[in-house]
């Protein structure tokens, strides 16, 4: 269970607090809705650049080694 | 999960998915132009602005900001003045043939804040973004296309919920991430489709469901005015500058000293919005003065105040309603106008991983038959 949500839960409280930080402050909020905001956005790209081209022989991980690591705990 | 539990929540994102799949898509391809309409009209020179003047240049009253705008537009009388928090020195003025009609006719005109000058209308009725606008907001059926792709936004909502709960049994054997290269196309999609799918999540939902918000504006619109007048009626009002309070200029019938005596009574609140009596966001009787704070969330959560032009009573007729916040609130965070270009590039690019969940489920479904081993 922790294995499946851990991912998912961390890049959903990193997008609230970025659709949230750049609401309630200027400036330094800003920065840390960019900064939140990115992280769903580079791992969907990375994953659709590194999985979705055709016939790629490697097996594709967008975050390999962090998962396998949580997948021990 | 038992199996029938998971076929049921298959069930659900199957079918909720299908029916607003089509619309969900093309709201998300004409919204994305729509993110960065301030930069294409800038860019395409669309954009109308006031002549430079020397700081400090005195603003013309607003009773002749409409004299000039009746002018130029003969037959049509003023019914909003809305000021852009970032553009000071220009009024957009809303005219229609009466201060009641539905509003769907009306005209919008730019005019200038210090010489009363009419600048211009914005073309919003011809070309590319006029096209995008509409087909987004209310596919050129009103009031009846805004609550329509509202329930398509609804649909959305459940067939992501619908798609979480079905990610955990889909996701036992993977990591997070994995995408099985080995397998086929199908295979890939799928694994794709859950990686996006959560990754895009919260932002999705924020967003599609802030969309479904919007499309109730009318409809919230008129109820608080409901509200405001009926708090009148009921005598249910906090004055906050009495008829005969003298700090402030004394009534003359005119707009612009009905709204001096608006600020006079809300200190550190800037304009945002002055309603004529009769329109949809005021009462019969009082101009309504929409008033913005100076931080960037009070800039969004406004304060109506209300004046009769006759007397100068300055009155609030309750708190702002709950729904009304609620509105406000969603308006920035659909449309990511709140931090700048990077987040309107963050917000694009988010926009563009949503079409490829939207396309890869389309996929997934026309080739259900194919079976995961075929490779």
């Amino acid at each position: 269970m922790m294995r499946i949500w851990l991912w998912p839960v961390l890049i959903g409280v990193l997008s609230t607090l970025g659709l949230i930080a750049g609401l309630v402050s200027e400036g330094a909020g800003d920065w840390l809705s960019w900064l939140a905001l990115a992280a769903p956005v580079i791992i969907g790209l990375h994953g659709l650049s590194r999985c979705g081209a055709r016939h790629q022989r490697r097996g594709c991980n967008v975050t390999a080694a962090t998962s396998r690591r949580a997948g021990r705990s | 999960m038992q199996a029938v539990t998971l076929r049921r929540w298959g069930w659900v994102h199957k079918w909720s998915s299908l029916v607003c799949t089509l619309f969900i898509l093309m709201l998300c391809l004409t919204g994305l132009p729509l993110i960065f309409s301030h930069e294409i009209d800038h860019l395409t020179g669309n954009e109308i602005e006031a002549p430079e003047m020397p700081d400090g240049t005195p603003r013309a009253s607003v009773d002749r900001v409409a004299a000039e705008a009746v002018k130029a537009y003969p037959g049509l009388v003023p019914l909003y003045f809305f000021a852009e928090e970032d553009d000071p020195d220009v009024w957009y003025v809303k005219l229609d043939t009466r201060v009641d009609t539905d509003e769907s006719g009306s005209t919008l005109i730019l005019s200038d804040a210090r010489s009363a000058e009419v600048l211009g209308a914005p073309n919003f009725d011809e070309g590319f973004m006029s096209v995008m606008y509409r087909l987004h907001v209310d596919l050129y059926a009103g009031l009846a296309g805004k609550l329509f792709l509202g329930f398509m936004g609804l649909l959305l909502m459940v067939a992501i919920v619908s798609g979480v709960v079905l990610y955990a049994p889909f996701m036992r054997k993977l990591r997070f991430g994995e995408v099985r290269q080995e397998r086929t196309t199908r295979t890939r999609w799928l694994d794709l489709h859950n990686l996006l799918g959560i990754v895009t999540l919260v932002w999705a939902l924020a967003v599609g469901f802030t969309g479904v918000i919007n499309t109730w504006a009318d409809l919230i619109f008129q109820a608080w005015q409901a509200e405001q007048v009926a708090a009148l009626q009921a005598g249910e009002t906090r004055v906050l500058l009495a008829a005969d309070a003298g700090d402030a200029p004394a009534a003359d019938g005119s707009l612009q000293t009905a709204v001096d005596r608006v600020l006079a009574a809300a200190p550190d609140m800037a304009i945002a919005m002055i309603a004529y009596p009769g329109t949809l966001r005021a009462t019969p009787d009082h101009v309504a003065v929409i008033l913005r704070g100076d931080t960037p969330l009070t800039s969004r959560l406004t304060q109506a105040l209300l004046v009769d032009p006759a007397d100068g009573e300055v009155l609030e007729a309750g708190a702002r309603p709950w729904y009304v916040t609620a509105l406000q609130l969603s308006e920035p965070l659909h449309f990511g106008d709140y931090g700048g270009l990077p987040l309107k590039i963050l917000w694009g690019l988010l926009d563009i991983l949503t079409i490829v969940v939207l396309g890869s489920g389309l996929y997934l479904w026309l080739k259900r038959g194919a079976t995961e081993v075929r490779s």
